[in-house]
């Protein structure tokens, strides 16, 4: 008897296991078949008058999340360097009421109240009754935390240049600006195209190798980084583009590699960092070492997702290929 | 004078054999690296910087490949034999000074001190220019010096050292300087990876002028302790033993601590704080060749130089191009080890 009935409290308890998961997998599908049709809406939207947007606007964003914003934001808090630049980008400087402690461009974000570094104060952020947030998916737990207080978050996340453009849009949609946001795209687009139209005729034998260093570790950029992109889409081949993400590497593999020309992202916090990968006893015979061709790269410009990222995207190739720029 | 003889033979016997598995590991360390170079070229390389044969050595290779074994490889390897020999010593010296199995190279807060001075070199970036690119080990070995006298006033009460008191006044400084070097972390910013890097301890991106300021400071070290391992032997048996044996306590465990706190200070200055090498080796030893420090000590100088070059090479090689933190292998390779030599070993220990 006690048996029986164990048996059947267990196919009770399996049936219900079973009962929810049948359950959350067709909340999922629906969840799926929505999404498309949001965006084509959405896309439909923006395409029959784009000058003047109607809100309320819906934006699946950068973390997945269906963001719904009622109407035009007035007061907005950025809390990531590269948003902040799209935001001003956007003309909406005005609007922004709020930065983080690592903002530094333009000019004017440093009269702005600061929300935090890289952790950031919630609080803070809540008392300036902001009705938009623009986020960075690498904020993490503070945008939930924060879309738990009510405040509306737009979470962007972009890893390629493709995607910058599209998180500009986006964020242009989000704040009533979609045409300003278009021009900004079509006038980084054209930045990209005058440097493929350079150095598209380069032969493969004769581009140049390039050492991307993050950190005086050699800690490099590997595939999947936007500073990848950058080195490969202004003509020149990362000696480090078969490891993904930010790999360190063993030093004998640089050397080895023998690359042409050496670009440091940490030039500007550390000092005379030039200078001391030139004096690198083991490095003389590195062909870049030997040419002079170290180059300090402004880290805000070549990893900020915003719309600086393609002068970043010029300068670096200008560094590469400086005989043909100054050509024209 | 039975004893005597016993240790000798023993001596006699196992050093030729450590050093042979030393000289193994080095060559097989240095043959092996992410770069292509075959093991012909690499030897070609190493004879031609011998005096007399290798000057008969003709140069068929690129100047790049000579520049990886000789810049790269060799001052690592040499640099990871000094540096594990040095941990290993001075972890064994303080287990046997303290007489507490759980006693390593970073118990008295030397190697936090180190990482502090350290942490501030590389947050304000300043380089003197008295010293260099030797600033940062410069800076590191004196903050950790000045640590250890810290605590040693803090632990000595009546002109009287107590081990016990020593312990805990190393833990409670140690203590401290890691909520300073958490302060130091949470401001830093952008140079927390280098910070974080160094306090992960690494032989990476070194090169010959550091083996040269090592070097001596290890042999002087060795040599020193070599004429103390008849009183280590003694102190280990107990305060009251080694009084009526006619040592003198205080003098010498002062001694054997500073010599210790030296040599751990030179390794952390020039790679960082490299755990459980310190730790584990002396343990090793003593698990296979037994409690004798007139053993101990010799045989951990060359059993740390063999682990710490041995996992060095698997740190920069396993995973090739990419280079690993060489506290991961340490810990992950000698804690089964050790681990299994515990278990076979079912009698009293320590």
């Amino acid at each position: 008897m006690k048996q029986a009935l164990k048996v059947l409290g267990l196919v009770l308890f399996m049936t219900m296991v079973s009962i929810g998961l049948i359950g959350c997998a067709s909340d999922d599908e629906s969840k799926q078949d929505e999404n498309p049709a949001q965006e084509q809406s959405q896309e439909q939207g923006s395409g029959q008058d784009s000058s003047e947007v109607a809100f309320p606007v819906t934006i699946t964003d950068d973390s997945g999340e269906e963001v719904v914003i009622e109407e035009e934001p007035e007061r907005i808090v950025s809390v990531i360097p590269s948003a902040t630049e799209i935001i001003f980008g956007l003309g909406l400087g005005d609007k922004v009421v709020g930065v983080t402690d690592n903002d530094n461009y333009p000019e004017e974000v440093k009269e702005i109240e600061s929300v935090g570094g890289l952790e950031l104060n919630i609080e803070k952020i809540i008392s300036l009754e902001p009705d938009l947030v623009v986020a960075d998916v690498n904020n993490g737990d503070s945008i939930s935390k924060l879309r738990e207080q009510g405040i509306k978050v737009l979470v962007l996340g972009a890893q390629t240049l493709e995607q910058t453009y599209e998180d500009i849009l986006t964020a242009g949609k989000a704040t009533g600006t979609t045409d300003k946001a278009e021009e900004v795209v079509a006038s980084m687009k054209e930045d990209v195209e005058s440097v493929k139209k350079v150095v598209q005729d380069i032969p493969e034998d004769e581009r140049k190798t390039v050492w991307i260093e993050i950190g005086e570790e050699l800690f490099t950029a590997g595939s999947g980084t936007f500073l990848n992109e950058l080195v490969q889409t202004a003509g020149g081949v990362n000696v480090m583009s078969d490891q993904e993400g930010w790999p360190q590497v063993s030093e004998e593999e640089v050397i080895q590699s023998n690359p042409d020309v050496i670009f440091l992202t940490y030039a500007s916090y550390v000092e005379n960092a030039v200078q001391k990968v030139k004096n690198r006893d083991s490095w003389k015979d590195v062909t870049a070492i030997q040419e002079g061709q170290v180059y300090p790269l402004n880290s805000d410009i070549t990893e900020r997702p915003g719309p600086r990222i393609t002068q970043g995207l010029t300068k670096i190739a200008e560094y590469l290929y400086p005989e043909k720029f100054n050509q024209e | 004078m039975k004893g005597r003889q016993q240790y000798t033979k023993k001596l006699i016997i196992w050093i030729p054999v450590l050093l042979a598995i030393l000289l193994f590991t080095m060559i097989f360390s240095v043959s092996i690296g992410s770069a292509d170079i075959n093991m012909m070229t690499v030897w070609l390389v190493i004879c031609s910087k011998i005096p007399l044969i290798g000057e008969g050595i003709e140069q068929t290779w690129k100047d790049t490949t000579e520049t990886i074994i000789w810049n790269i490889r060799m001052p690592r390897i040499v640099l990871g034999i000094l540096v594990g020999a040095a941990l290993a010593l001075a972890g064994a010296i303080y287990q046997g000074v303290l007489r507490n199995p759980l006693a390593d190279p970073f118990i008295l807060g030397v190697s936090s001190g180190s990482a502090l001075g350290a942490a501030l070199v590389l947050l304000f970036g300043f380089e003197s220019i008295l010293f260099g690119q030797l600033t940062l080990p410069v800076v590191a070995f004196s903050s950790g010096l000045l640590t250890l006298f810290i605590v040693y006033t803090l632990a000595r009460i009546n002109r009287r050292l107590q081990m016990e008191t020593l312990i805990l006044a190393g833990v409670v400084v140690q203590a401290f300087i890691a909520s300073m070097l958490s302060l130091i972390l949470a401001l830093s910013d952008e140079k927390m990876q280098t910070i974080m890097y160094w306090m992960m301890g690494s032989l990476a991106l070194t090169d010959w002028s550091y083996n040269r300021v090592v070097l001596p400071f290890v042999l002087l070290s060795i040599l020193f302790v070599a004429f103390l391992t008849r009183e280590l032997n003694i102190l280990a048996l107990g305060e009251e033993a080694a009084y009526y044996s006619g040592v003198s306590v205080q003098k010498v465990r002062v001694v054997l601590l500073i010599v210790a706190s030296l040599l751990t200070g030179v390794a952390v200055s020039v790679s960082g704080t490299i755990g459980f090498v310190g730790l584990i080796v002396p343990h090793m030893i003593r698990l296979i060749f037994g409690a004798d420090y007139r053993l101990i000590l010799p045989l951990s100088v060359i059993g740390g130089a063999i682990f710490l070059v041995g996992a060095d090479t698997i740190a920069r090689t396993i995973l090739e191009p990419r280079e690993l933190p060489i506290g991961i292998i340490t810990a992950f390779l000698g804690a089964p080890f050790f681990g299994y030599l515990l278990r076979k070993k079912k009698s009293d220990y320590f």
